[in-house]
C-alpha cells in the first residue's frame, strides 16, 4: 500500500492523472446526457424559427447542442421517434417542444457545467402544409443526439468531401470570394456542417485546390451545388432581359414555392417513370424589369387556344443550359413585372422519388440563384462520399479492432514477461494515451476520421515499443548502474525514435492534401503527448514497482 | 568492525553480480541457436543482401515490362471506387460482374468483397479506371439497378486522373524527403558514418523488399498504402536505433551479448506489434485499414531480418575491425 501511495504522489503520475481527467471531461462533459434529437439547423421564418428556436453556431461542440426531448409530452429518443411524432401533427396545430440546453438563461451564452437545463417552445405548424409533408418538417434539421464531444468526421458520419480546381487562374481575392460563396451556398441549401478551405497539393505543386467537406450531404447534392458556376440569364429573342444580379429575392416559403406545382400535378410517362413539376417565384430589380419591358414592347401578339401571347417566350438559362421557358401573356407587353415564376421538372421511378427529385432540383436552383454566381467555373477533381450506413459500420468496426488489438498486446506482454506488474502498467499507459489523443481532438473540435484513427494506431504503436524499451532497459541485471542511468539510456533511444518519426510526419504534413495531412497531425500529437506525459509516467510506475526487488 | 563487514558484503554482492553475468553469458554461449548466430554472422549477412538484390530485381523488371514500378489503385491514378453495403442481402458478386460486362462492355472494372470475421460478406467493392463522367454515371446507375441498393447508401470515391497522378508523385516525393530527413537525424545522433549508413541501408531494404513482395502478391497500393510505407520507415528506424544504441553506447559484455540483448528487446517490440496487426487484420472490415496493416505486417517481418541480421552484422564487423 505504501508503494501505491509513493506512485500516486510522484509528480509525473499526478500530471498523467490530471491530463487524463481533463481529457475525459472534455470528451464527455455531461455525465447525464439526455436521449433525443439534437438540432443542427433552424430554417429562417419556419415554425421553429418563429417560436424562438435558434440554429447553433457552427463551432458549438457536439454535447453543447440543444436536444429535443419531448414533443407534446411524448418522449423522443431518436430521429425515428421524431418523425413519428411529426406525422401526427396537423396543419395549423399548436404544440409544445421541450428541450435540454447546455446554456443558462434565455439568450444562453454562459455554458453550464454538469447538468443541462430545460427549455420549452410553443410552435405553430404551417397553416397550409402538414409538417410531415414539408421538405424539412417545422424547419428543423435534426440528428440523433451525440453522446460524446467527439466530432465524428465524414468517414464515420457520412457525408461528402471534394477537391475543386478553378478552371482558370484566380487571384487571392477571387479565391476568397469563391470560398465565401461556396460556404453560403451550402449553408443556404441547408447544409451547416461545412468546411471550405484552400489546400496545396503537395510539396512541389504550387497550385491551390479548394477543399469542401460537408457532413450529411450526399454526393449528387454537393456535385450540383459546387459544380455549377451559377450564371443565370433570362433572354427574350436572344437579348438579355435580366441576369442573376438582378434577382433580389428568391421565394422559399410555401406561399410561393412548391416541389409539386398545384397547377401541374405529377404524372406517369410511357416508360413508367414519374415526372413532377416544381415552381417558385423570384423578384427582380427595377432595372431588370425595365429591360424586360423594353424587350417585349416590339414583339407581335399571337393567339393560341383562346389566349393571347407574345411571339417570343422568355428563356431562362443557368450556366448556359436552358432551365425554363415561359410564354409571356399579351397583357404584359411593355409592362414592368418584377415577379417571375420559375418551374422545372423532377423524375423518378416512383411518384415519391419524382417528388424528391423535384424538391432537390428546386432547392438547388433556389440556392444558386440566391447566392449568386462564382467568378470562375470550378472543376471537380475528386469527390469522396461516404454513406451514413457504411460510416456507422466503419466506426463500430474501428472500435472493435481497437479493443481487440489492445487486448492482444496486453496478453502478449504478459506472456513475454510473465509479470502482471509489467502488463498492467502497459495497459494503463496505452489506455491513457488513447484518452489523451481523443481528448485533444474533442477540445480543439477536430473531426475524427480515417486519418485520425491511423494516427492513433501509430502513436499507440510507438508507445508500446517505447514501453518495451523501458521495461527491458531497466530489467537488465548487469552492472550496478543506478536506476536513473538506465532510464536515461532508455529515453535516449526513445527520443531518437521520436525525432525521426516527427521528421517524417512534418514532411507529410506539408505535402499531401486531405488524408495524409490529418494523419500526420494526429501522429505528431500522439507521439508528443506520449514522450512528454505517458511514457515518463510509465517509467515511474515501473521504477516504483520493481525497485524493491533489486 | 561493522563497517568492514558491510564492505565485504558489498564486494560479495558485486562479485555475485559479475559471476551471474558471466554465467548468463556462458548459458547463452552454450545455446546452439545463439552459438550459430554468433559464429556465422558474416555469412548470415548474405541472406538479407540477397533479398535486397531480389527486391531491386523484381521492381526493375516490373518497371521495364509494365512501365510502373508498383501497382497503383484508383486513388493514385484516377477512377471510381464504389463500396456497396449488402445489409441482409445475399448477392452473387460474380453474377453481377457478368451482367455488368454484358451490359457495359466498354467499361473496365474490378471487384472484390469485404467479409466480416465470421465469414459473412458485408460489402462489395467495385473499382474502375474510367474517368469520363457519363461512363461513371452509367456504371453507378447500373450497379444500383443490379444490386437494389440505394445510391445514397453507397460510398462513392471519384478521383480525377490529374489529381491521382499528382497524389502519387507527391507521396513518392514525401517518402524520399522523409528518408533524407531521417538520415540527417540519425547522423546527428550517432555522429559516425558506418552506423548511420547501416541504419539507412536496412530501412531502404525494408521498403524495397516489402514493395517487391506487394508487387508479387499483385496488391494495388493506395494513398493509404503509401502512408503505411512511411509508418514502416518510422518503425524500422525505431528498432535500428535501439540496436545501434545498445551496441555502440554501452560497454558491458561482448559485442555479441549486446546484440543479443538488443535482439530480445527488438523481437518483443516486433512481436507485440505483430500481435496487434494480426488481430486487426482478422477483425478489420475497412479496405483502407486492411491495406495499411498488411503492408506493416509484411514490412515488420522483413525489418526483423534486416535489423537483427544485416544491420547487426554490419555493426559487429565494423566494431571488430575497429578493435
Amino acid at each position: 500500500m505504501g508503494k501505491t501511495k509513493e506512485i500516486l504522489t510522484n509528480w509525473r503520475i499526478i500530471l498523467l492523472i490530471a491530463f487524463v481527467l481533463i481529457f475525459l471531461i472534455s470528451i464527455k462533459p455531461f455525465p447525464m446526457a439526455p436521449d433525443g434529437v439534437a438540432i443542427r439547423y433552424v430554417d429562417d421564418n419556419s415554425s421553429a424559427y418563429l417560436a424562438g428556436m435558434q440554429s447553433p453556431d457552427a463551432q458549438t461542440k457536439p454535447m453543447y447542442r440543444e436536444v429535443i426531448t419531448h414533443i407534446d409530452g411524448v418522449g423522443i429518443s431518436n430521429v425515428a421517434d421524431y418523425q413519428e411524432a411529426i406525422e401526427g401533427i396537423d396543419a395549423n396545430d399548436t404544440f409544445r417542444i421541450r428541450t435540454k440546453t447546455a446554456y443558462f438563461g434565455d439568450e444562453g451564452t454562459t455554458p453550464r457545467l454538469f447538468f443541462k437545463g430545460d427549455r420549452a417552445y410553443t410552435l405553430q405548424a404551417d397553416p397550409y402544409v402538414k409538417p410531415s409533408n414539408q421538405t424539412r418538417p417545422l424547419g428543423l434539421d435534426v440528428y440523433n443526439a451525440p453522446k460524446t464531444n467527439l466530432r465524428m468526421g465524414l468517414d464515420f458520419e457520412g457525408g461528402t468531401r471534394a477537391l475543386l480546381a478553378p478552371e482558370e487562374e484566380v487571384t487571392d481575392e477571387e479565391m476568397q470570394i469563391i470560398i465565401e460563396n461556396l460556404e453560403k451556398r451550402l449553408n443556404v441549401y441547408g447544409l451547416t456542417d461545412v468546411v471550405v478551405r484552400t489546400v496545396r497539393q503537395g510539396l512541389t505543386d504550387a497550385r491551390e485546390l479548394i477543399s469542401v467537406e460537408v457532413a450529411g450531404a450526399n454526393e449528387r447534392e454537393v456535385r450540383e451545388l459546387v459544380g455549377s458556376q451559377g450564371m443565370f440569364e433570362a433572354k427574350i429573342a436572344n437579348e438579355t432581359a435580366f441576369t442573376g444580379e438582378d434577382v433580389n429575392y428568391v421565394c422559399r416559403t410555401s406561399e410561393c414555392s412548391s416541389a409539386v406545382d398545384p397547377n401541374r400535378p405529377c404524372g406517369q410517362r410511357e416508360d413508367g417513370y414519374w415526372t413532377c413539376q416544381f415552381a417558385f417565384s423570384i423578384r427582380i430589380s427595377d432595372e431588370g424589369a425595365q429591360r424586360q419591358a423594353e424587350l417585349t414592347r416590339d414583339l407581335d401578339i399571337v393567339t393560341e387556344n383562346d389566349q393571347q401571347y407574345l411571339s417570343e417566350p422568355i428563356k431562362l438559362y443557368m450556366d448556359g443550359n436552358l432551365v425554363d421557358e415561359l410564354r409571356i401573356s399579351a397583357d404584359l407587353q411593355g409592362q414592368k413585372t418584377t415577379s417571375i415564376q420559375i418551374s422545372g421538372p423532377g423524375t423518378g421511378r416512383t411518384r415519391s422519388e419524382a417528388i424528391e427529385d423535384s424538391r432537390e432540383s428546386m432547392q438547388q436552383l433556389q440556392t444558386v440563384l440566391e447566392t449568386g454566381s462564382l467568378p470562375v467555373k470550378l472543376e471537380i477533381q475528386s469527390m469522396d462520399s461516404v454513406s451514413p450506413t457504411l460510416g456507422a459500420e466503419f466506426l463500430r468496426n474501428a472500435v472493435i479492432v481497437g479493443f481487440g488489438a489492445l487486448l492482444g498486446v496486453i496478453v502478449f506482454i504478459f506472456a513475454r514477461y510473465r509479470d502482471i506488474k509489467a502488463a498492467l502498467p502497459v495497459a494503463i499507459t496505452m489506455v491513457s494515451e488513447v484518452v489523451i489523443i481523443l481528448g485533444i481532438a474533442a477540445l480543439i473540435g477536430w473531426n475524427l476520421d480515417l486519418a485520425a484513427i491511423a494516427g492513433i494506431i501509430i502513436a499507440v504503436g510507438t508507445g508500446i515499443d517505447d514501453q518495451v524499451i523501458i521495461l527491458d532497459e531497466t530489467k537488465r541485471k548487469k552492472g550496478v548502474q543506478s536506476w536513473k542511468e538506465r532510464v536515461k539510456r532508455a529515453f535516449f533511444i526513445i527520443f531518437a525514435a521520436f525525432f525521426t518519426t516527427f521528421a517524417a510526419m512534418i514532411v507529410l504534413f506539408f505535402s499531401g492534401a486531405g488524408l495524409l495531412r490529418g494523419f500526420a497531425l494526429t501522429t505528431i500529437l500522439g507521439i508528443t503527448a506520449g514522450v512528454l506525459i505517458t511514457r515518463p509516467a510509465f517509467a515511474v510506475i515501473i521504477e516504483k514497482l520493481t525497485k524493491d526487488r533489486d | 568492525m561493522g563497517k568492514r563487514r558491510q564492505e565485504r558484503r558489498k564486494l560479495q554482492k558485486a562479485e555475485k553480480a559479475t559471476k551471474a553475468t558471466s554465467s548468463e553469458e556462458e548459458v547463452e554461449r552454450r545455446n546452439p541457436v545463439t552459438n550459430f548466430f554468433d559464429k556465422r554472422y558474416k555469412i548470415l549477412i548474405l541472406i538479407p543482401l540477397l533479398l535486397i538484390v531480389f527486391g531491386i530485381a523484381q521492381i526493375a523488371y516490373q518497371d521495364a515490362t509494365t512501365g510502373e514500378f508498383m501497382h497503383r489503385d484508383v486513388t493514385l491514378q484516377g477512377g471510381l471506387t464504389v463500396t456497396i453495403p449488402l445489409g441482409d442481402k445475399e448477392l452473387d458478386r460474380l453474377e453481377i460482374e457478368r451482367q455488368l460486362e454484358n451490359e457495359l462492355p466498354d467499361i473496365d472494372f474490378d471487384s472484390r468483397a469485404l467479409a466480416s470475421p465470421t465469414g459473412r460478406t458485408t460489402a462489395f467493392i467495385f473499382e474502375s479506371t474510367v474517368v469520363e463522367e457519363d461512363k461513371r454515371e452509367q456504371l453507378i446507375n447500373k450497379l444500383v439497378e443490379l444490386t437494389g441498393v440505394d445510391r445514397n447508401e453507397m460510398n462513392l470515391d471519384v478521383i480525377g486522373p490529374a489529381l491521382g497522378e499528382s497524389f502519387y508523385r507527391q507521396a513518392i516525393i514525401a517518402v524520399l524527403v522523409a528518408f533524407v530527413l531521417m538520415a540527417a537525424v540519425v547522423f546527428a545522433y550517432f555522429r559516425s558514418f558506418v552506423p548511420s549508413f547501416a541504419i539507412m541501408l536496412s530501412t531502404f531494404a525494408d521498403i524495397i523488399v516489402t514493395l517487391a513482395i506487394m508487387n508479387l502478391l499483385e496488391i494495388k497500393i493506395s494513398t493509404a498504402g503509401l502512408a503505411a510505407f512511411l509508418m514502416l520507415i518510422g518503425y524500422s528506424i525505431d528498432t535500428d536505433i535501439l540496436l545501434a544504441s545498445r551496441v555502440l553506447r554501452t560497454k558491458e559484455g561482448t559485442i555479441f551479448s549486446r546484440v543479443l540483448s538488443a535482439t530480445k528487446t527488438g523481437l518483443t517490440m516486433v512481436g507485440s506489434t505483430l500481435v496487434a496487426l494480426t488481430v486487426a487484420l482478422i477483425l478489420s472490415q475497412s479496405d483502407v485499414l486492411t491495406q495499411i496493416m498488411m503492408i506493416l505486417f509484411i514490412g515488420l517481418i522483413v525489418d526483423a531480418l534486416m535489423t537483427w541480421i544485416l544491420n547487426a552484422g554490419i555493426l559487429r564487423y565494423y566494431l571488430e575491425r575497429k578493435g
